[in-house]
């Protein structure tokens, strides 16, 4: 199965908050603050919930009203950095 | 003793300040300036809400519109909320380690004040900062908590001034971890006479309320025992009260999940009406809050003895002092042993406690017998 097919969700390890247009999380592997921006705070708020990468691109070019090639490498970079600290997890199928 | 048990009104050269700390509450008559302050006002209003920990709240007022900022105003409000929350959110980290540690070694414990309110109280957690950790530990299980939490790098900030002493007689064993992160285990809500009169075992007759924090289980106090905890820390903690206690009992003397009469009975066991009367009156008072309610009705009409007031001049006397808080609080200790025991304890610690916070025996002797029979003690 491809990354991008995967359905990835919150780790229910993560603290967060929000603080304006921006989410704050505290990152489990070495306990230093990240501040997700741009369309940051949008992803977190659909990993509440399993979704894969791709479903994750779509929605948010839908709500943005742009066409997905046009986010899918910013939200790539946040995705992938947050599967990479565990911040992540893939959900249960 | 002529102290006034009604409040003082600390805040009334501060409406908008006054008015962050009540953005959002039901019944409020504060009002949020419409257009962004004068530069003067604004950093007086910063710093009013840096000292008392709301900037989640004024960030929450601009955000909504309730309250007209500046784009810079925006941008520093935005700073302080970030910071607080960094804070925040770093020592909630050490409160979900402590609750594993806690958990696995079936210790039971209640998470009080900032740590809790703000996942139970508020709407969005990141209205309610906190600057450090608040445990409630039973008193039996107090030094096997102590021990647990020191061999995995929280040690004592002072030791005990006799062995068994906070088990039977403190407040709270302040313990700090390797990164100076303070956790504050508690037996009890708060110093002198009022805080022993506390029936600890009340504390611990019903379940709590749960709650997760990061997947780690938690339990805080159940809504009445929150609403006392932030009325004792509201009028016996810091003189003049702080706003941030007073919002957490209007959060929750209006969120409905509060049994007055429950609230009432358990305050008139622990002999703490006047505490609880004016810790209402005053958040009733400084958050303008046109709402009656039971509790506030009641707080209206209830008058402190002469005897109640005379306790409460040790906590709000302007020289009020933290020894003076622990020999007043001889009055609140019901048995004549159990006086006695806690008399030699202050006046003859054991030498490591001497150590760490006094010059020495006849140092600590002359003050404790200027406290305890009201003398000055000679320099």
């Amino acid at each position: 199965m491809s990354r991008d097919t995967i359905r990835y969700q919150r780790s229910h390890d993560v603290l967060f908050r929000h603080v304006r247009d921006l989410v704050l999380l505290l990152d489990p592997s070495d306990g230093q603050v990240v501040a997700l921006g741009g369309a940051g705070p949008d992803l977190w708020e659909l990993l509440a919930h399993p979704i894969t990468f791709r479903d994750a691109v779509s929605r948010l070019a839908s709500s943005y009203a742009v066409a997905p090639e046009r986010i899918e490498p910013e939200v790539r970079v946040v995705f992938d950095h947050l599967a990479r600290r565990d911040v992540l997890v893939a959900a249960a199928s | 003793v002529n102290v006034p048990v009604d409040p003082i009104r600390p805040y009334g050269d501060a409406p908008h300040l006054v008015a962050v700390a009540a953005h959002g509450l039901a019944g409020t008559l504060t009002e949020l300036p419409s257009s962004p302050l004068r530069d003067d006002e604004w950093r007086e209003l910063l710093a009013g809400v840096r000292l008392q920990r709301l900037p989640g709240l004024l960030a929450r007022a601009i955000d909504q519109g309730a309250m007209g900022a500046s784009s810079r105003q925006v941008e520093q409000a935005t700073d302080l909320h970030l910071h607080a929350m960094t804070t925040t959110l770093k020592l909630e980290a050490v409160l979900v380690r402590v609750a594993g540690l806690l958990g696995a070694a079936g210790l039971p414990f209640r998470v009080l004040k900032g740590a809790a309110s703000s996942h139970l109280d508020f709407p969005d957690p990141s209205m309610r900062s906190f600057q450090d950790i608040d445990i409630l530990v039973p008193p039996e299980h107090l030094d096997a908590t102590v021990r647990l939490l020191g061999r995995h790098g929280f040690g004592r900030r002072f030791p005990a001034p006799r062995p068994g002493f906070d088990a039977r007689f403190g407040k709270a064993v302040t313990l700090v971890g390797a990164d100076q992160s303070e956790i504050d285990l508690h037996r009890t809500f708060a110093l002198g006479p009022f805080g022993q009169r506390i029936q600890v075992a009340d504390l611990w007759s019903r379940p709590g309320t749960p709650f997760f924090l990061a997947g780690t289980p938690a339990t805080a106090l159940d809504p009445d025992l929150r609403l006392l905890n932030a009325a004792y820390h509201c009028v016996l903690g810091d003189h003049p009260a702080r706003l941030m206690p007073m919002r957490d009992i209007a959060q929750l003397a209006l969120g409905g999940q509060v049994s007055a009469t429950r609230v009432l009975a358990l305050v008139a066991g622990w002999q703490g009406e006047a505490v609880l009367a004016q810790a209402v009156r005053a958040t009733w008072d400084t958050l303008q809050i046109a709402d009656m309610t039971t509790l506030s009705t009641w707080a209206d009409r209830y008058r402190a003895s002469p005897r109640e007031e005379r306790d409460l001049s040790v906590y709000l006397d302007p020289g009020a002092t933290f020894a003076g808080k622990s020999y007043a609080a001889v009055r609140g200790i019901p048995r004549l042993p159990d006086r006695l025991a806690y008399l030699r304890a202050l006046l003859l610690p054991q030498s490591s406690y001497l150590g760490s916070r006094h010059d020495g025996r006849i140092a600590r002797l002359r003050q404790g017998t200027s406290e305890v029979f009201g003398k000055a003690p000679k320099k």
